[in-house]
């Protein structure tokens, strides 16, 4: 086992493959839960993004930063499962399973289910916002459209979170929802 | 990012995201589950570079026979799969190219021909170049146009050997594509599946048989296919269906045409989708 200081993204030392996934594993799978909407599609994205990565550990290690690799990974297979899914409901319509959080009264309920009910690039672009804190430029080039469309498609989401806010009669997160 | 700051949304939608509520805690064994997928995609890498490894050897002893040259001794010559190119023919089966015909005995040698590259790739209702809709994975992969696609760098890499039987796993579909061109879907039961294009990963001198390319508008688009089956039910995008193009019972798909230009095209057999897809 390598000692070594894992922060997000970057190591201090030359790290195990194994010491990264027993460290970051849980954080890697609540970003794709996220981005996914749920957490079986979430394992998937994680175990393939990981396969990946694994198999050029050494690269991924000392060129660069593992922990966004893997996010990228993790992004890019949600992406290309969404483009799947929409060429699905060209032929049949398949809609998205939602997921449910486990049952507990929780103040986010309300704004969780809205979340969920979000398009994929929607949802991704609003986890990419507000999880990952990132800039429409890095918006735009992670998910590979134009600047303009993050911005539309974030201005779309936003609006869509406040109608269901709005249909649920509050804007605020205070009260108890079983999620 | 929005114009909406006159709300607690946004703050509300950080304190979510960052609830502890959403953490996930993975199973006792998920570790080792991850190791174990590891070792699996290096045995199927390393297969595939054996398998690679061969098909060079075997090119370089193709290539010295029609040059005339000794072939090492200990290899038969054996006839050398079609070199990588792009094609423009979109509805070609896939055959393998014939090695060129040796030229009558000169006494001279013929230099190489240095093949040139088309500079408009067809997409077509039943493919793109040598990749036909319903063709055989391992015919697919015999075209010799397939590439890993990176999905990190977003850049084209060798064909690692992961091969046909990851196409079909829940996590993912087969990620290939013909160099600078197209994404190609694939899987055992069916085959190609599925042939898209869109501005990340495609040479922008890509275009439909009738003429159709990306970033085209919409004009452009419901004058090359004035026929088309326009639906605008989708609040995010706006998408445009050929079916039954060319006759061939595939449909082309435009898409995001709400951005004003095509952003996506791509073509499926209706019906044609295996087993491994939901």
């Amino acid at each position: 086992m390598v000692m070594t200081q894992i922060t997000m993204g970057t190591t201090s030392a030359v790290l195990s493959f194994e010491d990264f996934v027993a460290a970051r594993l849980p954080a890697l799978l609540r970003y794709a839960t996220l981005v996914a909407g749920n957490r079986h599609d979430a394992s998937d994205l994680v175990q393939s993004a990981l396969e990946k990565t694994g198999v050029r550990w050494r690269t991924v290690a000392t060129n660069g930063s593992p922990e966004a690799y893997v996010r990228r990974a993790i992004l890019n297979a949600h992406i290309s499962r969404w483009r799947r899914r929409r060429r699905e409901v060209l032929v049949q319509d398949t809609p998205e399973v939602a997921w449910t959080a486990p049952a507990a009264a929780w103040e986010h309920g309300e704004l969780w289910a809205g979340l969920q009910q979000l398009p994929p690039r929607q949802r991704a672009v609003i986890v990419l916002r507000y999880y990952e804190d990132l800039s429409e430029r890095e918006i735009a080039l992670a998910l590979g459209i134009a600047p303009g469309t993050v911005k539309s498609q974030a201005s779309k989401a936003l609006d869509a979170l406040r109608a269901t806010l709005t249909d649920s009669g509050t804007t605020d997160s205070n009260q108890e929802v079983l999620p | 990012m929005s114009n909406h700051r006159d709300d607690d949304l946004e703050p509300a939608l950080r304190a979510m995201l960052g609830d502890h509520h959403l953490d996930v805690h993975p199973r006792a064994d998920a570790v080792g589950t991850v190791l174990d997928g590891v070792g699996r995609a290096r045995r199927r890498r390393n297969a595939g570079y054996a398998a690679a490894s061969t098909l060079v050897v075997a090119g370089v002893i193709g290539a010295i026979t029609l040059t005339g040259g000794d072939v090492p001794q200990g290899f038969d010559p054996v006839v050398t799969p079609s070199v990588t190119e792009t094609v423009t023919a979109p509805t070609t089966p896939a055959t393998p190219t014939p090695p060129p015909t040796r030229p009558p005995s000169s006494g001279t040698t013929t230099p190489p021909t240095v093949p040139v590259a088309p500079e408009v790739e067809m997409l077509g209702p039943d493919g793109i170049g040598d990749i036909v809709l319903g063709m055989p994975v391992a015919d697919a992969y015999g075209t010799d146009t397939l590439g890993m696609y990176d999905p990190v760098t977003e850049t084209l890499m060798p064909w690692d050997g992961s091969g046909a039987e990851n196409v079909c796993m829940p996590a993912g579909q087969a990620k290939r594509t013909t160099p600078d061109a197209a994404r190609v879907w694939m899987d055992d039961s069916a085959g190609v599946s599925e042939i898209a294009i869109w501005p990340t990963i495609s040479n922008p001198d890509v275009q439909t048989v009738e003429g159709l390319r990306l970033f085209d508008d919409l004009d452009r688009v419901l004058e090359l296919y004035p026929d088309a089956r326009v639906d605008d039910t989708n609040p995010s995008t706006l998408r445009i269906y050929v079916d039954d193009w060319g006759g061939q019972g595939s449909v082309l798909t435009i898409r995001d045409l709400l951005t004003g230009t095509v952003m996506d095209m791509s073509v499926v057999l209706v019906g044609g989708e295996g087993g491994c897809y939901e």
